[in-house]
């Protein structure tokens, strides 16, 4: 017979044994467990002890991050940017990509071009050079012409001459593939009409003027020319009648010819006193006047070159103080570039404050969509349509200008 | 095998044998659940107290992020940048949509509520539909705060739903209306660093076809709610200390004429007025006034940024005094523009006032939106393009932030001692003043209703 497994084998009905020591460890565990758990249950959680603060000997500072989200949809002209940085000109697309020297050793402080073969023309310390699309150069114009303003389009070129111990009204117009020169008699500023082929300069009275240079005088003149090439200039503003809308003693520091020639914006005041944009027809008709802010002076004024309509932008920057004398980069303070439109004759600010602390340059776009101004940190690109598509380009060096691919 | 045997039962003995040894096993047991309890609670509780202690916890539910592993403060959770350079730095004040003011160490530290006034619950930013078209060119406040509180942490300013200016207090949960039955405010009343005089606009429309601002007063009030002055047309700020307030001109009104009203594009109509602001003076407690801002500098103005703008439509619809009351910075809108704000013709701007001298320069920015002073003479303000630019006395500008529409900023306020600019918005960003570089931020705990000095200070 078998046997069920677990079965006892005997009975003991005998009380166990009390073991004290055993239950008092047991107990004592059992305790120590149930006293955890209610004092995690309970305990109230103290404050902390005051955390010591270290203060770091210097700021950790987190860069400032410049909006780039909307460099892409900018439209970018068409064309890269031309600019001067350490003694080479160099092109460069708005987005930083595809830099490329164009000339070594050249200073440039204003161009013309690049035509459909690449050639450009570049005012470097004074001289006037011709600038091969494989970046070699040659002189234009005569030897004893120092220069001190070159605008132009194609082979047409005006230069004005650089005032210091020279006739301040012997400017040439130039050949800029044969460097045939041929005189007349207007001075700095002067500006070219991109497809009408006029020309505006300055004329007399010429009178020096403190207030420019930190040390000295310049001769500055008080009346506006408009001419063609092969024609005398004629008379546009004179000095009675720049006096009569920018106050006596005005004088004329900037000049920018609509594309089709038929508008001239003069940058007129003088130094201590309000500036203001004139916009003058060609007939002479009085359009508009630009009065600016107290103690800002146009930087740059430009016509945008758009099918159908024109925009102008002034760049008028604090000069008061010993900013007046300050050059560009050097200059620590705002500025604003504002955008009118001859049609309707409204305005907008396209840029203010920070951007144009220490703007060294400035250009519209070829397709006059966009505008840009650099500066020592950057080139800040404002799309006319809609201001609030601006951004910063990764692109240093001082503009010059922003033409399209292979312009004309 | 072993072999157990069944004990017999026999009668009870009066003492069981080993009962004492089974007492005292019991009582061991007992005497060490008791020891255990008690050792186990010590240990539990020291443990507790270890692990908050480590995690640096503040606030209860507070989101923190705790201090880092050398013990120091790391902040609100999702600070970014140094945050102990805001130790000291003030306590701010905000409220929550249930209506609760809260005030809280500037680095996140030391919450506490306030109390809570039903007038603050879901409170949302001023905006130019909370009040009638044709009230919004009579004044706008010069930033999107919903309330105000005082530094004393229990003055909330406000304007009611209704409209009213108004002047609560958490202490009690009391609301006091500051206008006069029928009449509505534009904006919460404006007032003295201390609270002691309270200023308040108020206007009534009518207009036969149009809606129009028919009447445009000011009211001067102490503390207790006394009125000190009644004035023509709006006011738009009080002095830090009480002593002055810029108001309306009303003779720079009648030199410029009315404004007409029409039919805008985008806009609703608006009546023709005469009580809008064409200029401003400077309302002194000790008596007088004084001009500081006439018309013709108003349109010379403006024909900085809009060379072409007629003056009929040109009207004052913010001004600020800054704390040494020697500056105002003033908005000024064209109410005839028409066309996209954002790509249309420039249609506002802004003016900083000499009020010693009383001449106006122009801060051309597209779109101005938010603008202060800084207590240490400098000035900030947003535009368009989604800036905030700081300008500080005699130094170039400086941007603080680029991008800011994406942050949903609502005000620029500077820090009780102006070494930091915050950016309020769905982020609260500190931006060092001297250094702009040096950031610091953190999700918004609440709109932000006042940046307070640190109690004592």
């Amino acid at each position: 017979m078998g046997r069920l497994l677990g079965d006892p084998e005997v009975w003991d009905d005998s009380p166990s044994r009390p073991r004290p020591a055993l239950r008092g460890l047991a107990g004592l565990a059992i305790g120590a467990v149930a006293g955890l758990l209610v004092a995690f249950a309970v305990v109230a959680r103290p404050a902390p002890p005051p955390p010591e603060v270290r203060l770091p000997a210097t700021a950790e500072a987190p860069r400032l991050q410049v909006e780039r989200r909307t460099l892409e949809s900018i439209g970018i002209g068409g064309g890269p940017l031309l600019l001067t940085r350490s003694g080479r000109l160099e092109e460069v697309n708005a987005d930083g990509t595809d830099r490329k020297v164009v000339a070594q050793n050249v200073r440039a402080s204003a161009v013309v071009g690049p035509d459909r073969a690449g050639v450009l023309v570049a005012l470097d310390s004074g001289l006037i050079s011709r600038i091969e699309a494989n970046g070699t150069t040659r002189r234009i114009g005569p030897a004893s012409f120092v220069a001190d303003g070159l605008v132009g389009t194609g082979r047409r070129l005006l230069a004005c001459p650089d005032p210091e111990g020279r006739a301040v009204d012997r400017s040439l117009l130039l050949d800029a593939a044969s460097g045939r020169a041929t005189p007349v008699r207007l001075g700095c500023p002067v500006a070219w009409a991109a497809r009408a082929g006029v020309f505006a300069g300055t004329g007399g009275p010429w009178t020096p003027v403190e207030g420019f240079l930190r040390a000295g005088t310049t001769p500055k003149g008080g009346s506006v020319l408009l001419g063609r090439p092969g024609k005398r200039p004629r008379v546009l503003l004179d000095a009675k009648a720049l006096a009569a809308v920018a106050g006596k003693g005005a004088v004329v520091d900037g000049l920018a010819l609509s594309p089709d020639g038929k508008l001239v914006a003069v940058s007129a005041g003088r130094p201590g006193r309000p500036w203001q944009v004139l916009v003058v027809r060609s007939d002479g008709r009085h359009v508009a006047a630009i009065p600016l802010a107290a103690g800002h002076r146009p930087a740059w004024i430009g016509w945008s070159d758009r099918q159908g309509s024109t925009a102008l932008a002034v760049a008028a920057l604090d000069r008061r103080g010993d900013l007046a004398t300050a050059e560009l980069a050097a200059r620590r303070a705002g500025g604003y570039l504002l955008a009118w439109q001859p049609t309707g004759g409204t305005a907008r600010v396209l840029a203010s404050g920070v951007p144009m602390v220490a703007a060294d340059g400035f250009a519209w776009s070829s397709d006059g969509d966009s505008v840009a101004v650099s500066a020592p940190g950057g080139v800040y690109i404002v799309k006319q349509a809609d201001v609030v598509y601006s951004t910063a380009s990764p692109v240093t060096g001082t503009l010059l200008a922003w033409p399209s691919r292979g312009a004309p | 095998m072993k072999v157990l045997r069944r004990v017999d039962r026999g009668p009870e003995p009066l003492v069981e044998a080993g009962q004492g040894r089974r007492r005292a096993a019991l009582a061991v047991t007992v005497v060490a659940v008791v020891v255990g309890l008690v050792a186990g609670g010590v240990a539990g509780e020291r443990v507790v107290g270890r692990r908050q202690a480590a995690r640096g916890a503040t606030t209860g539910a507070e989101d923190v992020a705790g201090a880092g592993a050398a013990g120091a403060w790391a902040g609100p959770r999702g600070t970014a940048g140094p945050i102990e350079q805001l130790r000291g730095a003030g306590v701010l004040l905000f409220t929550d949509p249930e209506g609760r003011a809260h005030a809280r160490a500037a680095d996140g530290r030391d919450h506490r509520v306030l109390g809570q006034l039903g007038e603050l619950a879901n409170r949302r930013g001023p905006s130019a539909f909370d009040v009638e078209e044709a009230a919004s060119w009579l004044a706008a406040p010069p930033d999107g705060r919903a309330v105000e509180l005082g530094t004393d942490a229990d003055q909330v300013y406000l304007r009611t739903e209704d409209g009213a200016a108004a002047v609560g207090r958490l202490v009690d949960g009391s609301v006091r209306r500051l206008t006069p039955a029928g009449w509505r405010s534009p904006m919460a009343p404006r007032h003295s660093a201390d609270g002691s005089v309270l200023g308040v606009c108020g206007y009534r429309l009518g207009g036969e076809a149009l809606p129009a601002v028919t009447e445009a007063t000011s009211w001067v009030l102490d503390g207790s709610g006394t009125r000190l002055a009644t004035l023509p047309g709006c006011l738009y700020d009080v002095a830090a200390d009480g002593g002055s307030a810029l108001v309306a001109d009303p003779a720079q009104g009648r030199l410029a004429g009315p404004v007409p009203g029409g039919q805008f594009f985008g806009r609703p109509p608006m009546g023709r007025s005469d009580q809008l602001t064409r200029g401003l003076r400077l309302w002194r407690r000790d008596g007088g006034f004084r001009p500081v801002l006439g018309f013709d500098d108003v349109v010379r103005v403006f024909r900085t940024v809009q060379p072409g703008a007629g003056p009929s439509g040109l009207v004052i619809v913010a001004a600020v005094l800054a704390t040494d009351g020697r500056q105002a910075l003033v908005h000024i809108a064209d109410t005839m523009a028409e066309g996209d704000p954002r790509t249309g013709p420039e249609r506002e701007v802004l003016a900083l006032v000499d009020l010693e001298r009383g001449r106006a320069e122009p801060i051309p920015e597209h779109l101005p939106a938010w603008f202060t002073f800084l207590p240490t003479g400098g000035l900030v303000w947003t535009g368009g393009a989604g800036t905030a630019t700081y300008l500080p006395r005699d130094r170039p500008p400086q941007l603080l932030r680029s991008g800011i529409a994406n942050d949903g900023v609502y005000a620029v306020v500077p820090s009780p001692d102006g070494a930091w600019l915050l950016l309020a918005g769905a982020t609260w960003r500190f931006v060092r003043a001297d250094d702009p570089s040096v950031q610091i931020s953190y999700p918004a705990p609440g709109r932000l209703a006042t940046w307070a000095p640190e109690p004592g200070r």
